[in-house]
């Protein structure tokens, strides 16, 4: 379905998408109002967006209450709401680099809550992520995992409030390849967990391996 | 392809037929031999009547009896040439992350298996896993590789979120019974019915992990699973860059884990091995994952 909106639109000119995820289990309002919020519409507008897709899991009822209604209000960003999806890999890859040509769109955004799987999920895919802790989250180390990773320059850390200026960074950032290559002096880079379970595993009769 | 599947199925029904017997026999014999025991004492010391002090060396003697007939079963393991990986998943990004692990390393192994353990009310990871389980044969068929077998394991919590501090002794009881039950049933799976022990525990951070590792250790403390299998890891979350979880605190300083991997330098420490993004390493799957 937004791919059949996308060929309409890719006729004349480049198609660009943030998608806003902020995963399955617990909701994250604060988010939500912000991405409709008229600062950061203005802003996708300024940066070419032409598409905002969220994902908002519990809150999509809430979402649609707060969801612009007129194109005006929307700054002519189509946004687009669903709850949840078992398979996001669709959304990522539209907020990716595309390579063929019948696909023609600008690198997009993914905005997502700072949870690991989120952020493992969206690292997969040539985009560049912007991650927002939730605070409302006592014991998940949100915030830990943005600024560690930030750091380590694989994605922007945004905070609620300012994720507008995040997102604005994205097109002066360079922001680095995941994922990392085998990094040195560390262990099992070459065969990973299953390397560190053989050499446990007893070998008390010959194995042809 | 589906005669792998198929044969994965034949061998289950095989081998769970054979296991009854087994285990019939078995039971025979440890009843028979307590039996023996108890009639011959009784005959030897407690002529004129029983007192309470035969009573407990009775008592005494049938529970060595069985540790040892326990034990004896327990020593067979050593010969097989089986790869078996106990991996426990605790909830959903856990799970995410274990099979990632795993599905990023696995290699195909002579005779494997591999168990998952789960919690009871996590229908989350079990469909995790359901599905990377699919994945996993049709890459290794795909390319004429034994996959081995697989099964999902349930456990109880300990204590549920929101459950009254009075009944937990109780669920904990139940919650220590699962994680014996899943450390010394062997899989049905195999043809190898006296495949008992898993070779390696890996677990990777949440709190019944912790209970796993304490059974395991128990079960080769008291020599009832012999000390080269049960072998144990711990990996903490990728989440964790500046501070141990309180489950991978515990574990460190009982010392359960014979291996225990961080991902992140910053947690560099006497025991501890760092393994940089394990997460992702190797960087290309070592059997490939088919893009269709």
């Amino acid at each position: 379905m937004s791919e059949a909106n996308l060929n309409n639109n890719t006729q004349n000119k480049l198609t660009r998408t943030a998608f806003v995820t902020i995963g399955a289990t617990a909701g994250f309002r604060s988010l939500l109002q912000e991405v409709v919020s008229p600062k950061f519409l203005t802003t996708l507008k300024s940066l070419n967006f032409t598409d905002l897709v969220v994902q908002c899991g519990p809150d999509l009822e809430y979402f649609e209450t707060i969801i612009p209604d007129h194109s005006q209000k929307s700054y002519g960003v189509k946004i687009t709401a669903f709850s949840y999806a078992p398979d996001l890999n669709k959304y990522f890859t539209q907020a990716s680099r595309s390579d063929d040509d019948n696909g023609k769109r600008e690198c997009g955004v993914i905005i997502s809550h700072a949870g690991s799987g989120s952020i493992i999920g969206a690292l997969e895919f040539d985009s560049k992520l912007v991650a927002v802790p939730n605070p409302e989250l006592m014991d998940n180390h949100q915030l830990e995992i943005a600024e560690e990773m930030e750091s380590q320059g694989f994605l922007i850390h945004g905070t609620l409030g300012s994720v507008a200026e995040a997102v604005e960074k994205i097109d002066t950032i360079a922001l680095r390849k995941w994922p990392p290559g085998p990094s040195p002096g560390s262990a099992y880079q070459k065969g990973g967990l299953w390397e560190a379970i053989n050499e446990l595993m007893p070998q008390s009769s010959p194995r042809s391996n | 392809m589906n005669t792998n599947r198929d044969q994965v199925v034949q061998t289950a029904i095989g081998s769970s037929v054979v296991e009854f017997v087994k285990n019939g026999i078995f039971l025979v014999v440890v009843l028979g031999t307590g039996l023996a025991i108890v009639t011959t004492l009784i005959k030897l010391m407690a002529r004129p009547h029983l007192n309470s002090t035969t009573i407990m060396g009775t008592i005494a003697i049938v529970f060595v009896a069985g540790y040892l007939v326990f034990r004896a079963d327990a020593g067979t393991v050593r010969e097989l040439p089986t790869h078996y990986v106990l991996m426990i998943c605790g909830s959903g990004g856990h799970t995410a992350e274990m099979i990632q692990m795993v599905e990023r390393s696995i290699c195909s192994e002579e005779s494997s298996h591999r168990r998952w353990a789960v919690g009871k009310d996590d229908k989350k990871s079990y469909d995790k896993i359901m599905a990377f389980e699919h994945s996993l044969l049709d890459r290794f068929s795909h390319r004429n590789l034994d996959s081995g077998t697989f099964d999902i394991m349930l456990f109880g919590r300990a204590r549920y979120v929101h459950q009254s501090w009075l009944t937990t002794p109780f669920t904990a009881i139940l919650s220590l019974l699962d994680i014996t039950r899943i450390l010394t049933t062997s899989p049905r799976q195999r043809p190898i019915p006296t495949l008992r022990y898993p070779g390696v525990i890996v677990t990777n951070g949440p709190g019944t992990g912790f209970l796993f590792l304490l059974v395991a250790q128990v079960l080769r403390l008291i020599h009832l699973a012999p000390a080269s299998h049960m072998r144990t890891i711990y990996v903490e979350s990728w989440a964790r860059v500046k501070s141990l979880s309180l489950t991978g605190k515990l574990i460190r300083s009982l010392k359960l884990a014979d291996l225990f991997i961080v991902q992140s330098r910053s947690l560099t420490g006497p025991n501890n091995v760092v393994s940089e993004n394990l997460l992702v390493m190797p960087q290309q799957p070592r059997i490939l994952v088919d893009n269709e």
